[in-house]
Formats: structure tokens, sequence, C-alpha cells
């Protein structure tokens, strides 16, 4: 064989194993995003490490974590904390709820769920709500006992929303169920024409959510028909947002839509720098969304105008959280970020799972 | 780099898997089965060009030992009179690495696809969200259970038959060994081998296991029409089977024309 020939298959040799290597790579995708909650002046962060942190949100100093740092054992979640009443609730993708004493960290009680949790937890009338695995679950807030529990026929990812006595949530099964609160019977369910991973929000007279078919969709809760559709360029992973009558929902489209919830017509877009999967925090007149590409990403909720961007470096695909004037986010890897809501100086950021 | 392969591989496979689920009936298992035989066919002529190639190496090792012990301590006559006997013969020694090389990145497309259509987690959803084709949106999630086995989850006995066929396959890519020390070089590949391919299918998603065992069991069709039974033949004849030491039909062996 000739240098020529030999040249020529070393470099089908190395074009291969570069493109392999490529390959080998996208394909790994493995642990969770980290997600933020807020409340009395503390920061709770799940993290993909395999903790839960309560951080001092004006100093980022930690306050505790569970597990702590002496156990093996991690609690590796998607979702953000839910605080009510000194207890942060955090589902876990090991198949277990944790009720944790806000004070101390300690574990009040520990649920062993029927399937993993990824979606947040809602809490109403003593009752917590949530789904495991492809069920919906309801326990007592207060020891954890096991109320009722309610079968679909995919995975249940979103947060469920309670209202009138009713629970509403979404499931990969392409169904929004609506719930009996107290007993977990179905009252009636709505097809989507794709999956449904994000959770909804309700109204008196509509529940709005999105769907992986790129639709948004708003349904009436006493007639069950479809007010309106709001096509967009991809996936609707995001729980929406509703402020004054207008509906804010992000899309894997890269872009945040403004719809008038009353017919669904837009009202505006803001254009963002990558993939849009979580639900935008709202205050004070602005609207602070987390992408795909890095960037937290500011807009006035009402021109649509930007007011200020601040680069995270890696996804953030959990919610920003805003507290005192400060707007919180979490990006993949575990960094925590506190930027100014105002103005977007950067407070400080920590990755907690990094402190010994 | 990652953009390339994306593009031109993983994506055009993910979605060709997609397409075929749903002209399937929703069947994942079937969907999985029939790609991978159809990525097989369409490597069919590199498979059979590396699988003559190897064959015709194997046939030509009694000429280059006897090269080794003329020449020993002679590199550069050695070589330059082991590239004479290969172009005597009309082979390319690195006949069977490059066709192996070209089919390298379809086989990592195809475990890659299969890995990533049945997410398991919303990282892994969000994955598929950067390379599934809009139009097949509305067939998530898959239904991947067949004959009551979840797809998207491990299956201890998929994990059992991977490894019998893949040390069968295995006994058939070997010749029978001529000497103590190739038999023993032989049984250890051919044991650890199905070990390895058991122990990826006992810990993953058995969609991958029922992958390596559709593609064991066709390239044990393709290795029988090539090189015949190998070192199962004497293990067949021992049973009373009664199956030839060479292979079927010597077509070719990779020669130039």
């Amino acid at each position: 064989m000739n240098a020529f020939k030999a040249k020529v298959v070393l470099g089908i040799v190395l074009l291969v194993l570069l493109l392999v290597s490529s390959g080998c790579a996208s394909a790994s995708v493995t642990g969770s995003w980290p997600a933020l909650g807020v409340a009395g002046g503390r920061l709770y962060v799940t993290t993909q490490g395999g903790r839960v942190y309560a951080l001092d949100a004006a100093t980022n100093a930690e306050v505790w974590r569970y597990p702590p740092a002496s156990e093996k054992k991690v609690v590796v979640s998607y979702s953000a904390p839910t605080v009510v009443d000194n207890t942060a609730y955090v589902g876990a993708v090991e198949n277990q709820l944790y009720a944790l004493d806000v004070n101390t960290g300690s574990s009040r009680w520990s649920f062993p769920a029927s399937g993993r949790i990824y979606g947040e937890v809602s809490v109403a009338n003593g009752k917590l709500y949530f789904g495991e695995g492809d069920n919906v679950c309801a326990l007592d807030a207060a020891t954890g006992a096991k109320q009722w529990e309610f079968s679909t026929r995919a995975g249940v990812w979103g947060r469920p929303f309670v209202s009138g006595g009713k629970v509403y949530v979404g499931s990969l099964d392409h169904r929004l169920y609506c719930l009996n609160a107290e007993s977990g019977a179905k009252e009636w369910d709505f097809v989507a024409g794709g999956a449904i991973a994000g959770g909804p929000i309700v109204t008196a007279d509509a529940v709005y959510f999105g769907a992986l078919d790129n639709v948004v969709y708003a349904v009436d809760v006493n007639s069950r028909e479809v007010l309106w559709k709001f096509p967009t360029g991809h996936w609707v992973w995001a729980n929406p947002l509703i402020v004054d009558g207008t509906v804010y929902v992000g899309s894997l489209d890269h872009k945040m839509y403004a719809l008038d919830a009353a017919t669904g017509s837009k009202v505006r877009e803001f254009e963002a720098a990558g993939m849009i999967r979580a639900a935008p925090a709202f205050a004070n007149g602005l609207l602070y969304v987390g992408t795909e590409s890095g960037s937290l990403q500011v807009f006035e909720a009402k021109s649509g105008a930007p007011k200020w961007t601040a680069d995270a470096g890696r996804s953030i695909l959990s919610s920003p959280v805003v507290d005192n004037g400060v707007v919180y986010a979490g990006a993949l890897g575990d960094a925590v970020f506190a930027w100014d809501a105002e103005t977007g100086a950067a407070l400080w950021n920590v990755n907690p799972g990094k402190r010994k | 780099m990652t953009q390339l392969w994306n593009q031109f591989i993983f994506q055009p496979m993910i979605n060709a898997l997609l397409w075929l689920y749903s002209s399937l009936g929703h069947n994942f298992g079937l969907s999985i089965v029939v790609f991978t035989l159809l990525v097989r066919v369409i490597t069919l002529p590199f498979t059979l060009q590396q699988l003559r190639s190897a064959k015709a190496s194997q046939d030509m090792q009694p000429k280059l030992a006897e090269l080794q012990k003329k020449h020993k301590g002679d590199k550069d006559k050695l070589a330059e009179e082991q590239m004479k006997l290969y172009k005597e013969a009309g082979i390319n020694p690195l006949g069977c690495v490059v066709p192996m090389l070209i089919q390298f990145p379809v086989w990592i497309g195809l475990y890659q696809s299969i890995m990533t259509v049945v997410p398991n987690s919303p990282l892994q959803l969000l994955n598929l969200a950067r390379h599934i084709y809009l139009t097949f949106s509305h067939l998530l999630p898959l239904n991947a259970v067949l004959f009551g086995i979840n797809l998207a989850r491990p299956f201890p006995a998929l994990a059992v038959l991977v490894v019998a066929t893949q040390w069968v396959l295995q006994k058939m890519m070997t010749p029978v060994a001529s000497t103590p020390e190739q038999a023993a070089q032989n049984q250890s590949m051919e044991l650890t081998m199905p070990l390895v391919f058991g122990l990826i299918t006992l810990n993953l998603a058995s969609g991958l296991g029922l992958y390596f065992l559709t593609t064991n069991i066709a390239s044990m069709v393709q290795q029988y029409f090539v090189t015949g039974w190998g070192s199962l033949a004497p293990m067949l004849n021992s049973l009373g089977l009664r199956v030839s030491v060479a292979e079927p039909k010597d077509k070719g062996h990779g020669r130039k024309k």
C-alpha cells in the first residue's frame, strides 16, 4: 500500500473516530436540572448532585442541606421545593417524597412513591397533590398518609393545579384530567393532540396548558369545550402564567408568547436566545425567562421591550424565582445565580454542591 | 463535528425509527427489529466485504507464519514479503478494517436512536426535542411494551438470549484452532464478548438488548453464508448434526478481480 493510500485510510479512521465520539457525547444525557423555591428569606435549591440546600437568600450562606453531608443517601430532583407551613416538600427521582423541616433541614416524614417524581407538589386544604410515575397521588400534608391515587396511561410530570375542589393535571398520555380533590375520582378528561409534560393553570372559567403537539390550549372547565388553541413552532412544555388577563407561555421554538386569555389571540411575542422549557417569573411588570442557551432574559411585560440579559453559561431549564428585588436562577451543573431584579447587576453565584 | 453527526446520521435515524413505529402499528419492538434489519441490508455490501477479507486473511495465516519464520529478525524484508504475498493473493490487508469503520458510525447511530426515542426522564425528553422532526411529535410517548416487556427498562431474560446468541456468533466467527495456544485464545474471546454484551443488556434499556439480539441473529445468518459454522462445526458434529467444517460457498474472498 503506498503512502497516499495509508494517509487516506488514516484520515477515514480519524474522521470516523471523531464522528463516533461526537455521537456518544450527544447520547449521554443523565442527571437532572436544579430547581429553586424561595420563602421567608431563604432560597431552597434541589440539585443534580443529589441534595436539597437551604441558603440565606441575601448572602448565599448555607443554612442546611438534606441529606446531611455525613449521609451517602441522595435526593435527585427536577422539581422546585414547595414551602408551606414551615415544611419544604420535595419530590425525588428515587420514588420518594420528602417533607423537610425548614428550620433544621431534618425529615419530618418521607413517602415511598410508586414511581419517579418529576413535577412539583401542590398543597391545598391540608393535602399534597403530585405525580408519581403514571399516577396522580394525594397525601395528608401533616402525616404523609396516602389519601388516594389515580392512574393515567403514561407519566405525570407536571404540577397538578388545585381549584374549586378539583385537581387539574396533565399526563404524557395526551390527556388533561379533572379529578375530585377529595376522592380522586375522575370528573372528566380532555384529549390533546400531544403529550402534556407541563402543568396547567386554572381560572374561574378555563384551564390553560401546553402540549407536545406545539399547541397552547384553553378549555372551558364547565362545558369542557375548547375555547381556543394557539399553535407555536415547537413543543409547549412550560406551565403557562396568567397576569392581568394575559397568558404568558414559553415554547421550545425560542419564543415566549403573550396571549389574550379570553380569545387566544397573540398580544405579542418575545424572542429568546434558546428553547424555553419552564414558566417565566413575573414581578413589577417584568418577565424573567430562563433559556436552554443559558441566558436569563428580562422583558417588560406590557411592551415586550427587552430590559436586560444575563448569562449563566449553562442551560436554565427550571423557572427563575423573584423575591425582595432579587431574581434567582439555577443552571445545569447546579450553579445558582442572583441578580438585581431591576438592573440585572450580578449579586452572587454559588454552586452549593461544591462547598464542603 | 457534533452538528455533522446529528444532522446526517443521528437525526435521520431517530426519525426513520419513529416513521417505522407509526407505520408498524405503534409497535416499538417490531420497529427496532425491522429498523435493525433494514440497516443491516443497507450495510450488507460492506459487511460481506469485511467478512470475506477476514476469511481470506485467515486462510493466509499459514503462509504468513512461514514468512515470519523465514525472515525472523529482518523486519523490513518481512514487511516487503508480506505485502508481496497480499498483492499476489489480491488481498488488501485493510480490506476488513475499512468496511468495519464505515459501518461503525451506523451502529453507534442506531444504538443512540433506540436509547433516545424512549426518554426516561425530562432531560432525555429535552434531548429528543432537539432531534425529532416535529411531524412525529404526536407519537410520543412511544408504546415501549412488547409481550409485557417494557423496552425502556432492563429485562434480565433478554440478557441471557443476548449472551447465548453472541456466544454462537463468536464461535462461528472463529476458525477451528490448529494449535492449543490458538484454542485458548479463541476460548477467551468467545467468553469475553458475550459477557460484555450481556452485562450491557442487563443494565440498559431492553430495547437495546432487542437490537443486540436481532443484530446477532442477522450476523449469524451472514456469517454462515460467508464462512460457514466456524468453530461451532465440531460442536454441532459431536451432537450428531453432521455439518461441514468448511464454508458452504467460497466466493471471492475479497480478491481483486
